[in-house]
C-alpha cells in the first residue's frame, strides 16, 4: 500500500511512456541486426528454387555422364545368340523363307 | 555354327586277292582279276585317307564297282545267276560288333558291304567338315549334300541290293533292316540340322525354324525306336546319342515356338513353351552325361560342353526372361498348365536322299572274256586254297573326339 501511494497516477504514465520508448528502441536494434547484410538484395523464393533445381540437374548430368563415359569397359556382351529380329512375319514371307531353304537344299 | 555327330567305326575287311588258280583262262580274264584286286585295295585306302574328298571317293568306288558287277549281273544274255557270283569268299566286320567278322561267299555281299562303307565314309567326311567352328557356307552345303548321298546309298542298299542276299544278315549286323533304317534316318536328321542352322543364320521366321526342329526331333526319335529291339550292350551308346539329339531339337522347337507365340501376343503360352524348352534341354544335358558314360562303339565326346549345346541354353534363358518381363508389365497372362502342342507341317522334303546308282559295267567285262572263266578248273585246286585272310581293324584318323574351339565375337 505504501508503494502504491508513492507511485501515484502521474508517475505511472511517465513510466509507461518510458517503457514504450525502450521497447521501440529494442525493436529497432533487433530489426537492424536481423536484416541481411548488403544493400539491394531482394530475395525471390522462386528464383532460389530454380537455382537449386539447376544445380541438382547439373550434378545429375555429371553423374550420368560419368556412368556412360570412362567406365564403359564392363558393358555386358551383346548376346551371341540371335534373338528373332523379325518374329512376326507374314505368311507370305514365311513361304519365301521356305522357298529359299528348299532351293538351297536341292541345288 | 559347328555341329557334332556321333560316328560308329568303319567296317573292316580281309584283303581279297581274286586269284582263282586257273579259272581265269585268258589274259583279259586275268587282267580283270588283277584290276579287281588293285581297285579294291585303292578304295579301302581311301576310307582312311584324310585328304580324300567326295570326287576322289566316287572315282575309286566306280572303278571297283564297275568291275565287281561283272561277277553279279548276267553277262551271257540268260536270266541265270552270274556263274562267278559265288566263287569268292568275303569277310567284313560290322559297325556295332567290334572285330567279329561275318563272311559270305557271295559277290552281292561284297557289293553291299563295300557300298555301306562308302556311305559311312560320306557321313564321316560330313562330320569332319561340320565340326569346324568357322564353317563356310560352301562347306555347310557339302556337309548337307554328303549326308544326303550317304542316306541315298543306305536306302538303295536296303531297298534294292540287300534283298538279293541269299543269307539274310544276323541280328545287330549292319545289313539287317533295323540297323539300315537307323542309318538312313540318322543321315537325314543330321542333314536337317544343317538346314536349321542355315535358317537361323538367315533369320528365317521362328515358325519355320520351330517346325524344322520338331521334324528333326521326330527323325531322331524314329531312329532310336528302330534300334530298341537290339541288344543294349552294343546299341546303347548310339541310342543315347539319338535320344539326346531328339531332346535337344525338341528344346529348339519349343524355344522358337515360344517366340512365335510371343509375337502373336500370347505371352502366357509363350512362357509355358519356353519352360518346356528348358525341360527338354535339361533332359538332353542328362543324356549327354549318360552318353559319355556309356560304353560302346564309336566316338566319345563331351557334347554338353560344346558351343552348339551351350548356345541353345543361353537362347532359351534369354527368351524366357524376355517373355516373363513382358508378361510382368504388359500382358499379365496366366501361364497354362499344359505345354503347347507343336504341329508338324507336311514334310518339307529338304533332305531327300540323293539316289544312288551303280556305275555302268566296265568295258573289260565282255561276254567273250566272261566265257573264258572256266569254273571247272577251279574245283581241282581246292586243296591249294590259301588260308583264310585275317580281318584287321581299320585305323581311322578321325576317331578322336572333335574339339570345339568355340570362338565368340563379343
Amino acid at each position: 500500500k505504501q508503494a502504491h501511494h508513492n507511485i501515484g497516477v502521474d508517475n505511472i504514465d511517465d513510466l509507461m511512456a518510458d517503457i514504450a520508448e525502450q521497447h521501440e528502441l529494442a525493436q529497432e536494434i533487433s530489426d537492424t541486426i536481423s536484416r541481411p547484410v548488403g544493400p539491394g538484395i531482394d530475395f525471390d523464393e522462386d528464383e532460389l528454387l530454380a537455382e537449386l533445381e539447376e544445380m541438382e540437374q547439373e550434378e545429375l548430368d555429371k553423374n550420368l555422364l560419368e556412368v556412360e563415359g570412362p567406365s564403359s569397359d564392363p558393358l555386358p556382351n551383346v548376346p551371341s545368340t540371335s534373338l528373332p529380329a523379325r518374329p512376326a512375319k507374314k505368311e507370305e514371307e514365311e513361304e519365301d523363307d521356305m522357298a529359299d531353304l528348299q532351293a538351297w537344299a536341292i541345288s | 555354327m559347328a555341329h557334332w555327330f556321333h560316328r560308329n567305326p568303319l567296317k573292316a575287311t580281309a584283303p581279297v586277292s581274286f586269284n582263282f588258280y586257273g579259272v581265269a583262262g585268258s589274259p583279259a580274264a586275268n587282267k580283270i582279276c588283277n584290276d579287281l584286286r588293285t581297285t579294291r585295295a585303292r578304295l579301302l585306302d581311301m576310307f582312311t585317307d584324310i585328304t580324300c574328298n567326295p570326287e576322289v571317293m566316287k572315282n575309286a568306288t566306280d572303278a571297283y564297282f564297275s568291275l565287281l558287277q561283272g561277277f553279279i549281273t548276267s553277262l551271257d544274255g540268260t536270266t541265270q545267276e552270274n556263274k562267278m557270283r559265288f566263287i569268292q569268299n568275303f569277310k567284313w566286320t560290322d559297325t556295332l560288333q567290334g572285330n567279329t567278322p561275318s563272311a559270305q561267299q557271295d559277290a552281292v555281299f561284297e557289293l553291299v558291304s563295300m557300298a555301306f562303307n562308302v556311305g559311312l565314309w560320306y557321313t564321316k567326311f560330313a562330320s569332319r567338315l561340320a565340326g569346324k567352328e568357322n564353317i563356310t557356307e560352301v562347306e555347310a552345303k557339302d556337309v548337307h549334300r554328303s549326308l544326303k548321298v550317304a542316306a541315298g546309298i543306305f536306302k538303295a542298299l536296303k531297298d534294292v541290293h540287300i534283298p538279293r542276299l541269299i543269307t539274310p544278315a544276323e541280328k545287330g549286323r549292319d545289313l539287317e533292316p533295323r540297323v539300315m533304317d537307323a542309318y538312313i534316318i540318322q543321315s537325314q536328321a543330321e542333314a536337317q540340322e544343317v538346314t536349321i542352322a542355315r535358317a537361323i543364320e538367315l533369320k528365317h521366321s521362328a515358325n519355320i525354324i520351330a517346325s524344322l526342329a520338331f521334324e528333326t526331333a521326330n527323325f531322331y526319335q524314329k531312329a532310336d525306336h528302330t534300334l530298341n529291339t537290339l541288344e543294349p550292350e552294343y546299341s546303347s551308346k548310339w541310342r543315347k546319342y539319338l535320344q539326346l539329339k531328339q531332346h535337344f531339337y525338341m528344346a529348339y522347337a519349343y524355344c522358337y515356338h515360344g517366340q512365335t507365340l510371343l509375337a502373336g501376343d500370347k505371352c502366357g503360352e509363350a512362357i509355358r513353351s519356353l519352360q518346356e524348352a528348358e525341360k527338354c534341354y535339361s533332359r538332353a544335358e542328362e543324356l549327354c552325361k549318360e552318353y559319355r558314360q556309356t560304353k560302346g562303339p564309336g566316338t566319345t565326346a563331351k557334347p554338353s560342353e560344346q558351343q552348339f549345346f551351350l548356345k541353345l541354353g543361353g537362347l532359351i534363358r534369354n527368351t524366357l526372361d524376355k517373355c516373363q518381363r513382358e508378361n510382368g508389365f504388359i500382358y499379365f497372362h496366366k501361364v497354362p498348365a499344359e505345354a503347347p502342342l507343336l504341329e508338324l507341317k507336311a514334310s518339307y522334303g529338304l533332305v531327300e536322299p540323293v539316289a544312288f546308282e551303280l556305275p555302268p559295267l566296265s568295258e573289260q567285262c565282255t561276254p567273250q572274256v566272261y566265257a573264258t572263266f572256266d569254273l571247272t578248273k577251279g574245283a581241282k585246286n581246292d586243296k591249294a586254297k590259301p588260308k583264310e585272310e585275317e580281318v584287321k581293324p581299320v585305323k581311322e584318323p578321325d576317331l578322336k573326339p572333335q574339339k570345339d574351339t568355340g570362338c565368340i565375337i563379343s
